[in-house]
């Protein structure tokens, strides 16, 4: 008897270029040897990709049309569209090249001029938003198509890559549990003021920016919250054993 | 720097030790060598210092919390040992911060579990020590046999499989050198690991090995720091 994966013809899939050499298999940073960074701009993928982006995303969104039409202006034929899968390497690929601009916006003079950590995420996330509003009309439909079961595990891990980036230019040294808490408390509000700024009608976005404000004026964050309360049960345990011992010694 | 550390008395206070560790940062930023261009490590060597930076330093923050444990229970059974335990302690708080330093600067997650370690490490050292002070130090012995031998994979690994990174200089031509980067992690880790080693023979002329269940108290610890460290470079 055949088994059923003998039968089935074996389609050959091509890895997606948002895969090859990107920073998903970022692991350790190197200080002196050369990091794995960035696309390979050679790639047939990320030309097509990187024009769709820049010149049909505006008008047609996140899906296949806009690759079809940048495969057509670079001369393909339309069968290229074969070696992308459907619409979600542009998702992909879009959200990684907006992630990896905020590498040299991190190298500005203005970011450098900040001083407090928290002013440095604040000026980083307001940049990433601010990538994001040439497309502001189709990010809904990003959003929906990122938390598609097929898409969420590389949008979650997009997304942790995002903060973690984000928090590393910003100086962020925690060493602890706290290193999660910061990254997935930056995640939740990174990905609340995208919904929100998505369906912002004010002038320039300005309500965005006010909760942008908001949000990152608080001087707690998730990770002081963890240390404190760390703190506050060792001290609690420290003042527990005390008050054993003097109510012992007092016989 | 281990000469500086070897050279503190052994009642040096606490404060000696923070002027020592604002030092951290100049030891382990590698100088730089701008006249070699390095090229990228593979994605298997990348995997490996990303373990080991990972599983160190969650080692050192376990190896930290122990000695706590241990100075927690013993500063007050046995107030001669104060001193003694205070300055392996205050050594592992150097490894630890070093480890911290470079976790952050090499932008390696650090272990999820670090929690648990603290109250895991913590327990044993405090748990150990109320035992007798015998089976404290077996415990000491056991530790320390354990991240001893650890380090010395890592170093062997790190000396045998980091020899095909493609190094050019200025004129383009391949040269042989290994990156200060790699140096200063392989220097380190040497120090530590020889660190480690005379904290296993502090311990053992403190008549570790006169503990009454000694082996099954090494044994045990020596297991469960096996399973420690295989979760933490995963997890």
């Amino acid at each position: 008897m055949l088994s059923f994966s003998l039968i089935k013809p074996r389609l050959n899939k091509i890895p997606s270029i948002t895969r090859l050499g990107g920073l998903s298999s970022r692991m350790y940073h190197s200080i002196q040897h050369e990091n794995n960074l960035g696309f390979d701009q050679s790639n047939i993928q990320y030309k097509i990709l990187n024009k769709a982006i820049e010149e049909y995303l505006p008008t047609y969104g996140f899906n296949e049309i806009s690759i079809l039409e940048s495969s057509r202006s670079l001369g393909y034929n339309d069968s290229i569209i074969a070696i992308f899968n459907d619409s979600k390497s542009l998702l992909q690929f879009y959200l990684k090249k907006q992630r990896l601009k905020l590498l040299s916006i991190s190298e500005s003079l203005e970011f450098q001029s900040l001083q407090t950590e928290i002013d440095k995420i604040k000026y980083l996330v307001h940049k990433r938003l601010e990538l994001n509003e040439p497309y502001i009309k189709h990010i809904n439909q990003l959003q929906s198509n990122l938390l598609l079961w097929e898409n969420l595990e590389s949008s979650f891990e997009e997304l942790h890559q995002l903060s973690d980036d984000i928090l590393f230019y910003s100086g962020d040294k925690s060493n602890d549990f706290d290193w999660y808490l910061k990254r997935a408390n930056l995640s939740k509000d990174y990905v609340i003021l995208e919904t929100f700024m998505s369906q912002d009608k004010s002038e320039n976005f300005n309500k965005t920016w006010a909760l942008l404000d908001k949000k990152f004026n608080s001087e707690d964050s998730w990770g002081q919250a963890f240390d404190n309360t760390a703190e506050f049960l060792k001290f609690n345990a420290i003042s527990t054993w005390n008050l054993i011992k003097s109510q012992a010694s007092r016989g | 720097m281990s000469s500086v550390i070897k050279s503190i008395p052994k009642s040096a206070k606490f404060s000696t030790l923070s002027q020592l560790r604002q030092q951290v940062q100049e030891v382990i930023k590698p100088l730089p060598q701008p006249e070699y261009k390095f090229g990228s490590f593979s994605k298997e060597q990348n995997a490996f210092l990303d373990r080991v930076i990972r599983v160190d330093q969650a080692g050192e923050l376990g190896a930290d919390y122990i000695y706590a444990g241990q100075h927690f229970v013993l500063s007050r059974t046995e107030p001669q040992l104060k001193s003694l335990i205070q300055h392996m302690w205050d050594q592992e708080i150097y490894h630890r911060s070093t480890f911290n330093q470079l976790q952050a600067q090499r932008r390696v997650r650090p272990s999820l579990l670090t929690p648990i370690w603290k109250i895991g490490a913590f327990t044993m050292g405090a748990a150990t020590a109320l035992i007798s002070k015998e089976a404290a130090m077996a415990c000491t012995v056991a530790v320390e046999t354990v991240i001893g031998g650890h380090y010395n994979d890592q170093l062997r690994i790190l000396e045998n499989k980091f020899n095909d990174i493609k190094v050019t200089n200025s004129n383009q031509e391949q040269v042989k050198i290994l990156s200060n980067e790699l140096q200063t992690l392989k220097d380190t880790i040497k120090t530590f690991r020889d660190d480690e080693l005379e904290h296993l023979d502090t311990a053992i002329e403190h008549d570790a090995e006169s503990a009454v269940p000694y082996w099954l108290i090494t044994e045990i610890i020596k297991l469960t720091c096996r399973v420690a460290i295989f979760t933490a470079e995963r997890v």
